[in-house]
């Protein structure tokens, strides 16, 4: 080392060690402080769960006064309840419950993980939720997941307490203790763990492997929750049960967990190869451009380039659900058709586009009054910027 | 060779905490981020422990890094700390040092990567791996930062 290096050496050994470190009892990151990304992250989820709640009640009423299907619109106007006047919201019917039509179907796909290298046997209309983007290459140690939906892509709602429906997901994570699939398993690692569970080993998609019977299912097959490792990482396939669970849903659930299996390297690299190129990188002033020429000239199909697949609508200090994209633009378009007038404001952003997240404001404008909202626009793969959701200021 | 335990860990992660946090205080010239990081890598410790507790202030600054890389990386390439505000009292005591002066002159990434070379002791394989980028370009990077700074010693000479 030069000499003059060694003085910086000295020079910032000399200088950093007079910078105060916090007190010993802040060391630890409990309790954590939020940043204000996170504040507002959590912000609208919370928001998510007061809308939920009422969106289920609503439902809920619907279904005592044996109401026919209701479809809400994104006009403001269009519901009588403002903590969910700011979506599209979910198809609802008269049955009591928000989820479409589960599936009994014996039409059957295969879905093939490119970067997670399963393969899973997808029933119509069962496929990857449009919400859970397939994992291409998995990165670092964090657990990750795809997630199995039985409706089709269009009827997909979600909302921040989960979907009304029962879902498959697959989770992977990196396993550098090499535990065994019975420790996973017993140290509710990925999935957690419930009173009384029982523990058993058995072979899985022709591996050692473990799996945990799953309470509140229906009668006839029994569901499983599946620990099995592969590569260094555990694999855990989990049937996430709610209980408007049929039999006959139930059955599929049980057909497809049993379906599970390991890609050989020639089918993962097939999968890989049937990718898509990334779409370009948007930056978010397109995007905002974009929305607000689209939304000035109610052109729902330029907006469908900008939308996510998955958009969300939330309030402040309220709840939110997502919907799918064709349906949210289908309750656009008949809100334009409804006299709907959509005003944005593309500039400025509230938010620093360096944390990957900005909003945008807007106007909804229809027969029954104004709403202001936020549009949110977010950094998705190959830094291309998206229109992600609303949130509606009350 | 053994994972760590979780009381090795905690023990390990206290020794070090001092020296990492104030590492990262000089490349974010942000306390709170520094923090942040820091019960981030300490968390990411507990859930998947380093291989094996040798420069284990390397692995922590590498990590506490990778957790605000968002931040280091993208929002920040360019710009300049004097160009940020910031009402964090811990960034103007770093101002007053002499050193805080000479890293004024720096990018927040420059400032990372010479932190971890003059104050850390981390090898320039090590800093690339931490940053994602290639070892020349942290080669090129120490370079370019040392000249900078000589510019202004010398204009203060």
């Amino acid at each position: 080392m030069r000499d003059e290096d060694k003085d910086l050496v000295h020079l910032f050994v000399r200088d950093l060690d007079e910078i105060a470190v916090p007190a010993r009892d802040q060391w630890r990151p409990a309790p954590r402080k939020e940043s204000q990304l996170m504040k507002n992250s959590r912000y609208v989820l919370y928001a998510s769960a007061v809308v939920a709640v009422l969106v289920l009640a609503l439902i809920a009423g619907f279904g005592l006064r044996g109401g026919n299907l209701v479809a809400a619109s994104p006009s403001p106007s269009a519901t009588t309840n403002t903590s969910t006047t700011s979506s599209p919201t979910a198809t609802t019917t008269s049955s009591g419950t928000p989820a479409p039509s589960q599936s009994t179907s014996s039409a059957s796909g295969r879905y093939a993980s490119p970067g997670l290298g399963y393969s899973i046997e997808t029933p119509s209309p069962w496929h990857r939720s449009t919400c859970s983007t397939a994992i291409v290459a998995q990165q670092g140690a964090n657990p990750v997941g795809e997630i199995f939906v039985p409706v089709s892509a269009r009827d997909e709602t979600g909302s921040d307490i989960g979907t009304a429906y029962s879902t498959l997901r697959v989770f992977v994570e990196a396993n550098p203790q090499g535990l065994s699939p019975r420790q996973w398993a017993e140290q509710g690692k990925t999935v957690g763990g419930q009173a009384g569970e029982r523990v058993e080993e058995i072979v899985y998609a022709d591996r050692a492997a473990a799996r945990k019977s799953i309470p509140l299912t229906a009668p006839g097959a029994a569901l499983y929750r599946y620990f099995v490792a592969n590569g260094g990482r555990m694999y855990v396939v989990d049937p996430d049960v709610r209980p408007s669970l049929d039999a006959a849903t139930q059955q599929t659930m049980v057909r497809m967990v049993e379906s599970f299996r390991f890609l050989t390297e020639a089918e993962q690299a097939a999968a890989r190869a049937a990718v898509p190129s990334p779409l370009p990188s948007r930056t978010p002033e397109q995007v905002a451009d974009g929305l607000a020429a689209a939304l000035a000239a109610k052109n729902v199909d330029a907006l469908a380039g900008f939308l996510s697949p998955c958009p969300f609508t939330a309030g402040e200090n309220a709840g939110g659900i997502t919907v799918s994209r064709e349906k949210y633009l289908d309750d656009l378009r008949a809100g334009f058709a409804a006299g709907l007038v959509v005003t944005v404001r593309a500039r400025p952003f509230d938010g620093d586009p360096a944390s990957g997240s900005v909003t945008i404001a807007s106007t909804w404008q229809d027969s029954r009054g104004t709403k202001d909202r936020k549009l949110v626009l977010s950094r998705g793969e190959n830094d291309r910027w998206q229109w992600v959701g609303t949130i509606e200021r009350f | 060779m053994p994972q760590l335990t979780v009381e090795r860990w905690e023990e390990l992660y206290d020794r070090a905490f001092p020296q990492v946090y104030r590492a990262l205080v000089a490349a974010t010239f942000d306390r709170e981020r520094a923090l942040d990081g820091l019960h981030d890598a300490f968390e990411e410790g507990l859930r998947h422990p380093p291989a094996d507790d040798r420069n284990l202030e390397g692995w922590l600054y590498r990590v506490a890094l990778r957790k605000t890389r968002r931040g280091l990386l993208r929002s920040l390439r360019e710009t300049r700390m004097t160009e940020r505000a910031s009402d964090d009292p811990t960034a103007a005591v770093v101002h007053r040092l002499e050193v805080g002066r000479l890293l004024e002159l720096l990018t927040e990434r420059q400032r990372a990567i010479v932190v971890a070379h003059y104050y850390l002791g981390l090898s320039q394989q090590e800093i690339a791996e931490a940053l994602g980028v290639r070892r020349g370009t942290v080669s090129a990077t120490v370079s370019q930062s040392l000249a900078r700074m000589r510019e202004r010693g010398a204009e203060h000479a």
